[in-house]
């Protein structure tokens, strides 16, 4: 029996489904279930008809009250109002909207089109990542532009790095959850650096962007030691939304 | 009417009326409406952060689970179909899918083996001190209820440590001391009994 044709097998889209609902199709398995789910509406429907018959396990699970930086953050990604902190970096941001594209070069040219109504608008961002600590506590904020692919990071708190160490930048999948490098980076305040084109393809595909501390170079997995690390975050202008 | 229909009635009832609420926000939301999102976010994640907590076992990783599914509903409100399914069911479903990309992700499964004590107990000799029981207990004022407490335990155990903690079934064999063959079989019996059961 053909791909398609086998999974019209009622029996076997049911034990997909609920294998899929109770968390035990993993990895490649479950990507490719969320493919067929894609174009198969009865097996759409078995897994939503699984998915109601056990939620109400979750009936008398106990509340966990959320820390109040995730609200927080939400709030900010979605452009809202959010905690002082938060409303100081969406200012800084803003300002880099305007200044990190093309650096001073730019700077000077935007003071002088300042002054004349007709001239355009400067590369805005396309996204950013405020990256904050094992506190919580922001630390460096990315942004990115899709004009020359540029990152900027600015580090508001330099991490502590030995001579021997160097810091490396990685993107974190929002489809597989897979993490690929794009490259070292310096412990200076504020960096700018040209991405390749496959490396903006990760920042698109990226939920999270963290920064390691690596005593080798070229290094094809973070190490244990992650000292930023934040939502990656699509913004069109201010109103906010993820990538 | 029964007593125990008319408690349920009214239990019903109630779940009912707080479904349409958050049917509603979901619909502002839609629309954008930042304070419908707030509101929702007051009302329900308590209950979101405790399953994410369940399944991961960390309070860093629930924060980050609960953020990202709040702002999938920001997103994809619009997506929800109350005739598909209660708003509770679909948040709660949204969560748990970015929790089990995110065991994975964060290769915390392993870790996580040695560290959950309440699920060391669930296959002891006996399941008084288990958290199965109690859950169990509350729980058999529901369908769902009634129809697990009809399973053989090692069926009706493999399927709450998988859905419930977020067990893979390799997990399941190591924690039983059995192939994971035979977990694979435990959870297909176990499920196409509960389906028979809750009448699918």
């Amino acid at each position: 029996m053909s791909g398609p044709l086998r999974y019209q097998n009622p029996e076997l889209q049911d034990l997909l489904a609920s294998n899929y609902v109770m968390g035990t199709l993993r990895g490649r398995a479950r990507q490719r279930m969320e493919t067929l789910m894609q174009d198969n509406r009865t097996l759409r429907e078995r897994v939503q008809q699984w998915e109601a018959k056990l939620q109400p396990l979750h009936q008398n699970t106990p509340d966990v009250a959320p820390r109040k930086s995730t609200w927080d953050s939400i709030a900010s990604a979605i452009g809202g109002a959010a905690d002082p902190m938060l409303a100081t970096l969406k200012k800084k941001l803003n300002f880099y909207k305007y200044f990190s594209g093309f650096a001073l070069s730019c700077a000077l040219v935007l003071a002088v089109l300042v002054l004349q109504p007709t001239s355009p608008q400067p590369a805005a961002i396309n996204y950013v990542a405020v990256m904050k600590d094992e506190a919580e506590r922001p630390t460096m904020v990315v942004t990115l532009t899709k004009t020359g692919r540029l990152l900027a990071l600015d580090m508001l708190e330099k991490p502590q790095v030995e001579q021997h160490q160097n810091l490396q930048l990685w993107a974190v999948s929002k489809v597989d959850g897979s993490i690929s490098s794009l490259g070292a980076i310096q412990v200076e305040k504020h960096i700018e650096k040209a991405l390749t084109k496959p490396q903006w393809g990760l920042i698109a595909d990226a939920e999270y962007l963290l920064v390691s501390v690596e005593t080798a170079a070229g290094v094809a997995q973070p190490s244990a030691r992650v000292v930023a690390k934040g939502l990656c975050v699509k913004v069109e202008g201010w109103q906010a939304k993820t990538g | 009417m029964t007593g125990g229909e008319v408690i349920e009635h009214q239990y019903t009832e109630k779940a009912r009326a707080e479904a349409d609420q958050l049917d509603h926000l979901l619909a502002r939301i839609t629309l954008k409406d930042q304070k419908a999102l707030q509101q929702l976010y007051q009302k329900v994640s308590g209950k979101l952060n405790g399953i994410a907590m369940k399944l991961l076992n960390d309070a860093d990783l629930s924060n980050d689970v609960l953020q990202e599914t709040f702002l999938q509903i920001w997103n994809n409100a619009g997506e929800y179909r109350r005739d598909q399914g209660e708003p509770m069911t679909w948040m709660a479903s949204l969560l748990r899918y970015r929790a089990l990309d995110k065991l994975r992700a964060e290769n915390r499964e392993q870790k996580r083996r040695n560290q959950y004590e309440e699920v060391q107990t669930l296959f002891g000799e006996t399941s008084a001190g288990s958290p199965m029981a109690g859950l169990l207990q509350q729980d058999t004022d529901t369908k769902l209820g009634r129809c697990l407490e009809t399973l053989d335990a090692l069926n009706r155990n493999a399927i709450l440590m998988a859905y419930y903690y977020g067990y893979s079934r390799e997990d399941i064999a190591i924690h039983v001391e059995q192939p994971v063959n035979t977990v694979k079989s435990w959870l297909k019996r176990g499920l196409t009994r509960l389906a028979q059961c809750l009448g699918h």
